[in-house]
């Protein structure tokens, strides 16, 4: 009459209560049923009635009845089965604590890889994230900077106004020579400033301000040329808000992730952060770089001339500057080079 | 084969008989040490797994790991032989979990839109989550309890709200008042009313904490400091005159910030050592001053004798090894002290431990304890108070 391939040996406890009895549990007709030693019935019920606790490692598997009883056995593998509750925890032959030698490895290969998976797809959400912020943030954002750059760092430009003038020229040029434009009307202002000696500054609201020490140091308009469409390449790749973005969302899931903790590992997450920071800037610096090269190209000028200027810049350098360094904000010249020549 | 026949004569006697259980005089008193059985290895391996799994999928299988590494500890803690239950779902954590991020988010948002426009804004809030507080700190204490069982019947709490705000939030701010010397008492109210609301089926605990010997501990931790500071003073300007002559070269050593680095960190490991201790005997004695003496319902006592020395041990060399190997030697940790922990404590049971009976409230077994989403929320918020 009993299945006797299926019966598992335990302790049966009362509905509600701590008083328990001995007993087999076993399967009949859909029900599980646990049998008293004295052959009478203590409780039968539907399996999906039945909550399982599958116990193991060491733990006692548990069976608990809705009229508020529970058997109890040492055999949770026996209890498993009578129970028919086999899903992907259960151990086997071939497990070692809850997964199988494959489940181990993927899994230690899964967390290792995560870091690389997020430090590919990372950047890419944050990108189409900042892509679908309204520009009037970009503008505002940049209005902001640019007032507090203009009464901080820069002053007024001594550049003659047809110097001025034969600039703003090139500079349409240039813009003409670009495919995509970033939906908000560039302008060129000159100023000068000795904290920042010669340099060429995007700001996000279209503001492209060129400083008369770069002016000064270049030898011919191509030079000019290069620079200005380096800057107006960073306006219309939009690199504004997606470092702002890139930089806020790395902020927030750090935060999450080490919580709010005065350790080493903040210190540690600190320069992690800046180190992929620096990486971002510099992948910036290259696609402005490319697409300078390419606008140079169709304007049937030398796209070499960038780098030309960035050497004479960085005169004093020498070496150092020619190769990339990870506490770098701008890749290092020889990469450059490449950049503007191959890019597009 | 004889059987010894149970006072009422149930089946239950012969049961206990073949299954080697805890009857031989029926109504006379009983010890029963309690045992850990849990085992390191095991233990690791399980918190491993757990572990990177939480990682994989962004910290969502962590509300699972919680319950089995849960399970494992309260299930391997054993009296007489039977292991305690956790029956905790997972998937209300999760969702528990859930809103409460949801909910801290939508604060965060709340602050920056309305912040700069909405005066007191910051002070509305953390008043409405000092009064919530004590509600939610019940509502966790209630999950967790109603959750774990023994012997096929649950635990509960039933404390009140008041009360709760006055063990929560009051007697903290008397502990400032008191310049600390409140704690040790404020730490045994804490304690008492989560002790003494609790239930086993439908019978009650109480606590019989002495705080005698709580007080002696805690002065003799702050002796002990006072004479510590004084030798670290005194070892630190020894060591400051050997390495630059006299006290007139100090602005010496302020302008030579790699030395003042090195004496700031030798003197850092003896006060981290000397906090450890210090935690460590407080915790010890506390233990034992609580539950010593604790009654349970039905006659039933237990006896507190951790062995404080060894509890101290167990503790620093447990923070040192997690720290030196990463985190990964703190499952063994665990298990150490929940060994050291359980192997200080006696049931003296008055009897058989068969006359438990569940409380309606929690009885029902599979089907009668549901609990809702906002106890994983409340569980979320005070894990780490509880």
């Amino acid at each position: 009459m009993l299945d006797e391939e299926l019966r598992v040996v335990g302790r049966w406890y009362r509905p509600n209560s701590s008083r328990y009895e001995g007993g087999v549990v076993l399967r009949r007709q859909g029900e599980l049923c646990v049998i008293r030693d004295d052959d009478t019935v203590a409780v039968s019920a539907p399996t999906h009635l039945v909550d399982h606790e599958a116990g193991g490692n060491g733990l006692e598997g548990r069976l608990l009845f809705p009229d508020g009883s529970q058997f109890e056995s040492a055999d949770a593998d026996g209890l498993r089965r009578v129970f028919g509750n086999v899903d992907w925890r259960t151990p086997g032959k071939n497990r070692f604590y809850g997964l199988t030698p494959v489940g181990w490895s993927a899994l230690l290969l899964a967390v290792m890889l995560l870091p690389y998976l997020f430090w590919q797809s990372y950047p890419l959400a944050a990108d189409a994230l900042a892509r679908t912020l309204p520009p009037e943030m970009g503008v505002a954002l940049g209005d902001q900077a640019f007032e507090q750059a203009d009464s901080a760092l820069l002053s007024p430009s001594h550049l003659s106004g047809y110097r001025q003038d034969r600039i703003s020229g090139l500079f349409d040029r240039v813009v003409a020579a670009f495919d995509e434009h970033s939906g908000i009307e560039p302008r060129i202002v000159f100023r000068r400033s000795e904290r920042l000696g010669a340099n060429a500054i995007a700001f996000p609201n279209g503001t492209i301000v060129v400083l008369d020490d770069l002016v000064n140091l270049s030898e011919s308009d191509d030079e000019l040329m290069a620079v200005l469409a380096h800057e107006y390449a960073h306006l219309t790749h939009v690199h504004s808000m997606r470092n702002v973005v890139r930089s806020t969302g790395l902020g927030v899931i750090v935060g999450l992730l080490i919580g709010d903790t005065a350790t080493l590992l903040e210190e540690a997450a600190a320069i992690g952060t800046a180190l992929l920071q620096f990486s971002y800037s510099r992948e910036f610096e290259i696609e402005a770089d490319e697409a300078a090269g390419e606008a140079m190209r169709r304007l049937g000028e030398d796209p070499q001339a960038l780098v030309r200027i960035l050497r004479r810049m960085v005169k004093d350098c020498g070496e150092a500057c020619e190769q990339t360094s990870l506490l770098s904000t701008h890749p290092g010249l020889k990469e450059r080079l490449e950049a503007v020549t191959n890019g597009g | 084969m004889t059987t010894i026949e149970m006072d009422d004569g149930a089946p239950g006697g012969r049961a206990q008989q073949l299954l080697g259980g805890a009857s031989e005089a029926p109504g006379g008193a009983r010890s029963h040490q309690l045992t850990f059985t849990g085992e390191a290895g095991a233990y690791f391996w399980i918190c491993l797994r757990t572990f990177l799994l939480a990682v994989v999928t962004f910290g969502i299988y962590d509300a699972w790991g919680t319950v089995e590494r849960q399970k494992y500890r309260l299930g391997h803690t054993r009296i007489d032989g039977h292991g305690f239950g956790y029956h905790a779902n997972p998937m209300t954590i999760l969702i528990g979990r859930l809103i409460a991020i949801g909910a801290l988010i939508a604060i965060q948002i709340v602050f920056a839109v309305l912040g700069p426009a909405v005066p007191f804004l910051t002070l509305a809030l953390a008043v409405g989550l000092l009064f919530l507080a004590p509600w939610f700190i019940i509502r966790a204490l209630q999950f967790h309890l109603r959750n774990t069982s023994y012997r096929n019947v649950r635990f509960d709490f039933l404390g009140g709200y008041w009360k709760s705000f006055q063990v929560h939030i009051l007697l903290p701010i008397l502990t400032v008042l008191s310049f600390g010397f409140a704690y040790p008492w404020v730490r045994m109210k804490m304690a008492r009313y989560k002790i003494d609301n609790m239930r086993f089926g439908t019978s009650g605990f109480e606590t019989q904490s002495k705080l005698g010997p709580l007080y002696a501990a805690f002065f003799s931790i702050i002796g002990a400091a006072v004479l510590f500071a004084i030798v670290l003073y005194l070892a630190s300007v020894v060591s400051v005159l050997a390495s630059v002559g006299s006290l007139n070269d100090l602005e010496a050593l302020e302008n030579n910030p790699e030395q003042f680095a090195t004496l700031a960190a030798v003197l850092y490991v003896p006060i981290i050592v000397f906090y450890l201790i210090a935690r460590a005997v407080f915790s010890g004695v506390f233990m034992n001053c609580l539950m010593n003496d604790m009654r349970l319902g039905g006659g039933h006592r237990f006896s507190a004798e951790i062995p404080v020395p060894r509890f101290v041990w167990v503790s620093i060399s447990n923070t040192f090894a997690t720290a030196l190997s990463f985190g990964l030697a703190y499952p063994w940790g665990v298990v150490r002290r929940m060994r050291t922990i359980a192997g200080g404590l006696i049931l003296h049971a008055n009897g058989d431990l068969d006359r438990f009976v569940a409380h309606q409230n929690t009885a029902g077994g599979a089907v009668g304890m549901e609990m809702g989403a906002l106890d994983g929320v409340a569980d979320g918020i005070f894990t780490g108070a509880i």
